[in-house]
């Protein structure tokens, strides 16, 4: 039981040993998949591999063959270690598609060539061929005689006489010894052609023997009486099979590598040791027409922006310095304004608002100068919307309650909207309302707020929390002890 | 003599019940399974060196006929499906270290 316990533990040091053992066996592999293509493409289009006997035109095709082999080994190595895309499983299956069909015909090329170097070595060494060639060997090596030479001989002799006998006028003429002639002639005639005849005839039968496909590998010639297919074919499947197996080792590796890396992630591990520099965020001025990336997608829902508010630039930071409750409440009542954000100032507008004090200060033109000097991000709006509301809170004058914050929210929005660069009708019930709700969430994190132990319907969820409670009390006890006795009873 | 008689009889029938902690005799069939993962992967290796490495490096076998480039590229296809079929046993990823086993055994007859 206690190994089962054990087991079932999850231990980092083992996990990044493993993940690291995983890395280096998916970079070996993608090492040999560059090996594997780079052979086939340089070869097929430098000429040969022997680099150092290339000219300069080999060498820049050998250089594009290494190029192209280079970028689409990075594309596979990338992709597989992705691990599971969420959202794009069409994108991903065409992406996997593209890598394995470049791969494959890179690397069945020379699977192919192997198969074809081991027939055609066993067709030449077959004593069938050598027998063969020996034949035209020896017809080539000289005039080959011909078997009529004494029926030419005698033909002739009897032709000589024949022409003698006419010219002494004993005979007419000599049709007979001429036909003899002239047929041992085309006798000798036909014998050539027919030599000719089998000479080629041999080095046709030199030919096929030389590539016999029956010498291929048995496998390939199972393939091949399998599906009734030339050689080449056959061994265009066998070669597609073994590399098959090869692509799916290199995408196996890289997933397992993906899903180690996971897993560390899940158990809050990161899986590299050096530091990160964040980058700089993405910001819109808010005198700026075209709408920002974040603010057309509707699909973006705030708590995407809420994950990311741990990537806070220094800007935020003093707005988080500006925002807490005691500083605020101490530059209130010395009425002095926060220089770096001017947050307390449009916190004083929107809580006069609220309340029905008139003297808070009028829609501002010196904010709105003040904030196109400072670009507004989703985030920042909402930190905004968020330091407003909760100041109003801790205040007093609004109660912790889903409804009156949305309305404190749509208040904000409505007077601030033109100052953080977004149109308040953009922005829909539901969403104040889930802004509402982030915003009590947040107060919880913080403690502003509590759970309400007696939950029930027709009951609040959040109360604020006691030590609150108590710095409105007694500034409330403050502001009555300066209104004189008499106005307090009347 | 009652006494002697009843501890020769106790003697003469005892019969040791078996324990649950003691090992029974016989095959352990769950100890078996256990090592027939790495049983596989050593076989792979075994295959791969005795017929992609050593034909490789000693230029036995059908290597010679090939251009070392060819035989190197082929030896490290085996290597690679060597390490995932590992990377399979580990996982306890059996089916994945069948397949991978078979392509070993395919590549190692067809070199």
């Amino acid at each position: 039981m206690t190994t089962i316990a054990i087991n079932n533990t999850f231990n980092p040091g083992l996990a990044y040993a493993e993940y690291n053992q995983r890395k280096a066996a998916y970079i070996i592999a993608a090492i040999v998949a560059f090996t594997m293509s780079s052979y086939f493409v340089v070869g097929y289009l430098a000429g040969d591999l022997l680099f150092w006997t290339w000219d300069i035109a080999q060498g820049m095709n050998g250089a594009v063959g290494v190029g192209i082999c280079l970028v689409m080994t990075a594309y596979q190595f990338i992709l597989y270690s992705q691990g599971d895309v969420e959202g794009g499983k069409k994108a991903t299956i065409v992406a996997v598609c593209v890598a394995v069909g470049f791969s494959l015909l890179s690397e069945v090329g020379q699977g192919m060539e192997r198969d074809h170097v081991r027939m055609e070595t066993k067709s030449i060494e077959s004593p069938t061929y050598k027998a063969i060639v020996g034949k035209i060997s020896a017809a080539a090596s000289g005039p080959v005689a011909h078997p009529y030479s004494r029926q030419l001989e005698r033909a002739e002799m009897k032709m000589a006489r024949c022409q003698q006998k006419v010219s002494a006028g004993e005979w007419e003429d000599c049709i007979e010894s001429t036909a003899r002639l002239n047929g041992v002639n085309r006798m000798i005639e036909q014998f050539y052609q027919q030599n000719q005849q089998n000479a080629l005839t041999l080095t046709d039968k030199a030919k096929t023997l030389e590539k016999d496909e029956s010498n291929y590998h048995p496998l390939v010639n199972l393939i091949k009486n399998t599906i009734s297919s030339t050689g080449v074919v056959a061994s265009f499947i066998l070669s597609l099979i073994l590399i098959g197996f090869f692509e799916y080792a290199f995408h196996y590796l890289g997933r397992q590598l993906a899903a180690k890396r996971a897993e560390l992630l899940k158990h809050g591990f990161d899986v590299t040791r050096k530091n990160r520099k964040v980058p700089n965020q993405y910001k819109v001025a808010s005198n700026n027409n075209h709408p920002a990336p974040d603010e057309s997608n509707t699909e973006t829902t705030w708590n995407d922006e809420l994950d990311k508010s741990s990537l806070a630039s220094p800007a935020d930071a003093a707005l988080n310095q500006a925002a807490d409750p005691e500083q605020v409440q101490r530059i209130i009542e010395r009425g002095q304004s926060v220089p770096s954000e001017g947050v307390p100032q449009e916190a004083e507008t929107v809580r006069s608002t609220l309340s029905g004090d008139s003297n808070g200060t009028d829609e501002g033109t010196p904010e709105t100068e003040q904030t196109d000097s400072q670009p507004i991000t989703r985030k920042r709006f909402y930190k905004r919307i968020y330091t407003e509301v909760r100041q109003l809170v801790t205040e007093g004058h609004v109660k912790p309650t889903v409804r009156p914050v949305t309305d404190a929210v749509t208040t904000v929005i409505k007077h601030k909207g033109h100052i953080l660069g977004v149109k308040p009708a953009l922005i829909t019930k539901p969403q104040r309302q889930q802004i509402a709700q982030m915003i009590l969430e947040h107060l919880e994190q913080e403690n502003i707020v509590v759970r309400n132990k007696e939950g029930g319907v027709g009951k609040p969820k959040y109360l604020l929390a006691e030590k609150y409670k108590k710095q409105i009390l007694g500034t409330r006890e403050k502001q009555m002890d300066l209104i004189p006795k008499e106005a307090q009873l009347v | 003599m009652k006494n002697h008689h009843s501890e020769y009889d106790y003697l003469m029938h005892y019969h040791p019940t078996p324990q649950a902690t003691q090992p029974t005799p016989g095959v352990d069939w769950e100890e078996i399974a256990e090592i027939i993962p790495f049983l596989v992967a050593a076989l792979a290796w075994l295959l791969w060196a005795l017929f992609l490495l050593i034909p490789s490096v000693f230029g036995l076998h059908n290597a010679p006929l090939f251009s070392t480039a060819n035989n190197i590229v082929f030896t490290l296809m085996g290597f690679v499906l060597c390490i995932a079929l590992s990377v399979a046993v580990r996982s306890g990823h059996g089916a994945r270290a069948i397949v991978f086993l078979l392509g070993i055994s395919l590549l190692s007859f067809w070199f």
